[in-house]
């Protein structure tokens, strides 16, 4: 018997590779197009606001003439969203570790986690309503409005993003691990901070990071927990601003210089989250080469 | 270390035998094996006795009523085919077997004549005694090669120097591939050497028991021969027991073979005898490849 030949690839199959090719080489495209324009669009407005002094100036809030910096809202934004960081990824990562290691497969574990994927669906600006009505119209702290109530109001919305992305990580640790530290006689809880979440670590700080943006972005939370202020607080019982609560401010203005002022602060906050990322990124590689 | 629990566990230091009657307890860690005298190379290690042992997975019985002993500084192999209760054997030794959700299990375990199963026994001091190296090699990977030999002695509050993890690798037949790359992550490598470096790991601290749960069956031929070597060396300082479905491994690593059957030991004895005269027809039948 004569070897049998191997048919060529039909025609068909050719013309359909290349259909799905292209479609899918169109779709990433397609994507790809807003994503570009934003960062045009921000670096053509906001670049031309930017200076040393937009940085080191409160905002004057006067219509007419200097409109000021943006220092102000950097501050504000930083120290609330520091704040609320500081609460939220001990809670979260601290519930997301009960969940995975202690509580799993406990009826009060299914409760929880079944709250957590409520409170992830809740909208912001529910989070900014809890907070006014129980801390702010109450006056609690002897103030109304302030920074801390800001950065409750973000804590709350970073809780559930912390707990379920780090649950999610938790769970990918093999069991093979746990394991191997048991059977040397770690005790539990040295098993859960020297093995799994050092193993887990890349994938809990990604998840912290997405926590942390998401509530640098968040204007409707703040606008009524901390306000919106001219000059820069450095006092939690003070009323603070923000980054989105000052580019919501003066987007509305009928006025080109607090709408470039916007544009400005919108470019320093997209420029802060991506400084935060490859922050992040180059201690995680420093880490793992040791 | 307070408890009296740990201590019980933990064989007298002194390089004479002790008489296994009279076990009393010791300092916590044992001194001499620490410094020179560790170089010694035998050890007398502690006999395993199985009395009764039941198992269970939920409602599965798995182990019915096992009696089984294990001599020391020798190594014993288990087999039996698959779901026969070998892994749940070892497993119940070091009480991993009730880390799964839903398993428990009855009876006696005796170190010696320390009952791993007794009253208000801690399991991290049991499983401090009784080192376990897995089917798959699992160093911890975001460790190198030298915190993974250490990490046991870490994970215990122990402190480690230097010699400890050499001491353990050169038990292990692992030191003189990786002495220059000690900082090296220990996933980097082969898995025949991740095997050793957990048997590294499960040695360096210094365990009289060395449970052994199909350590060759994800490696290739030359990894496998090279762990089958170490059993050997590993005999003069610790008490082997090693489960395997491999009966040509059997027959080349074990003094005493027990074959294991649906829950049930069979037969026990020396592997010489098991392999070519057993008493019982099932062993006959499984050891010459009728079934399982």
């Amino acid at each position: 018997m004569s070897a049998v030949a191997f048919a060529p690839i039909s025609a068909r199959r050719r013309r359909v590779d290349k259909l799905a090719r292209g479609g899918v080489a169109l779709l990433t495209g397609v994507a790809l197009v807003p994503l570009a324009l934003i960062l045009y669009y921000l670096l053509k407005q906001g670049l031309g606001a930017i200076s040393v002094r937009f940085f080191t100036t409160d905002p004057t809030g006067a219509f007419l003439g200097d409109p000021g910096g943006i220092k102000s809202a950097v501050v504000g934004t930083v120290l609330m969203v520091g704040l609320a960081t500081a609460v939220a990824v001990p809670v979260g990562l601290g519930v997301a570790i009960w969940l995975v290691e202690f509580g799993r497969g406990s009826k009060l574990a299914h409760a929880v986690r079944y709250f957590i994927d409520v409170m992830t669906g809740v909208p912001s600006i529910v989070f900014g309503l809890f907070v006014y009505i129980t801390l702010v119209l109450a006056g609690v702290g002897g103030s109304s409005f302030a920074g801390w109530k800001g950065s409750t109001a973000l804590a709350l919305l970073m809780l559930p993003i912390v707990t379920r992305s780090a649950e999610v990580v938790l769970l990918l640790v093999p069991n093979a691990l746990r394991e191997a530290a048991y059977a040397l006689g770690a005790p539990r809880w040295k098993t859960v901070f020297r093995v799994v979440l050092p193993t887990a670590l890349p994938g809990i700080v990604t998840g912290v990071l997405l926590a942390i943006a998401r509530a640098a972005g968040e204007t409707a939370p703040l606008l009524f927990t901390a306000a919106v202020v001219n000059a820069t607080a450095l006092n939690f019982n003070d009323r603070m601003n923000s980054l989105p609560a000052l580019i919501f401010q003066n987007v509305g203005q009928a006025q080109d210089r607090l709408v470039t002022i916007a544009w400005g602060a919108a470019l320093t906050l997209v420029a802060m989250i991506l400084m935060l990322t490859l922050l992040a990124r180059l201690i995680q590689r420093r880490s793992r080469l040791s | 270390m307070s408890d009296p629990a740990p201590n019980a566990l933990r064989r007298d230091v002194s390089p004479e035998p002790i008489p296994p009657a009279k076990h009393q307890p010791v300092a916590p860690v044992r001194p001499a094996l620490r410094g020179a005298a560790a170089d010694a190379t035998e050890r007398l290690a502690r006999a395993v006795t199985v009395e009764r042992l039941n198992a269970w997975y939920g409602e599965q019985h798995s182990i019915k009523d096992l009696t089984l002993s294990f001599a020391p500084n020798k190594a014993t192999a288990l087999i039996g085919p698959s779901g026969s209760g070998k892994s749940t054997v070892v497993r119940c030794i070091n009480r991993m077997h009730e880390e799964i959700p839903g398993a428990r299990a009855g009876g006696r375990v005796l170190i010696d004549d320390a009952d791993v199963y007794g009253p208000g026994v801690d399991v991290v001091a049991v499983r401090r005694a009784i080192g376990m190296v897995f089917q798959k090699p699992n160093p911890f990977p975001t460790m190198s090669i030298f915190d993974n030999v250490a990490s046991g002695l870490r994970l215990t509050s122990r402190k480690v120097g230097h010699d400890d993890v050499e001491r353990a690798l050169r038990g292990a037949g692992l030191w003189d591939e990786v002495k220059d790359r000690l900082a090296k992550p220990g996933i980097g490598l082969s898995g025949g050497q991740q095997q050793r470096l957990c048997i590294a790991r499960a040695l360096a601290v210094e365990p009289d028991v060395l449970l052994m749960d199909e350590p060759a069956s994800a490696l290739d031929p030359i990894s496998t021969l090279k762990i089958e070597e170490l059993v050997e060396e590993l005999k003069r300082t610790v008490t082997i027991v090693i489960v395997t479905h491999n009966m040509q491994q059997a027959a080349r690593v074990a003094d005493d073979t027990a074959f294991l059957l649906d829950g049930e030991l069979v037969e026990v004895g020396a592997t010489e005898r098991i392999f070519t005269n057993p008493s019982d027809s099932r062993t006959e039948e499984y050891v010459t490849g009728k079934f399982g």
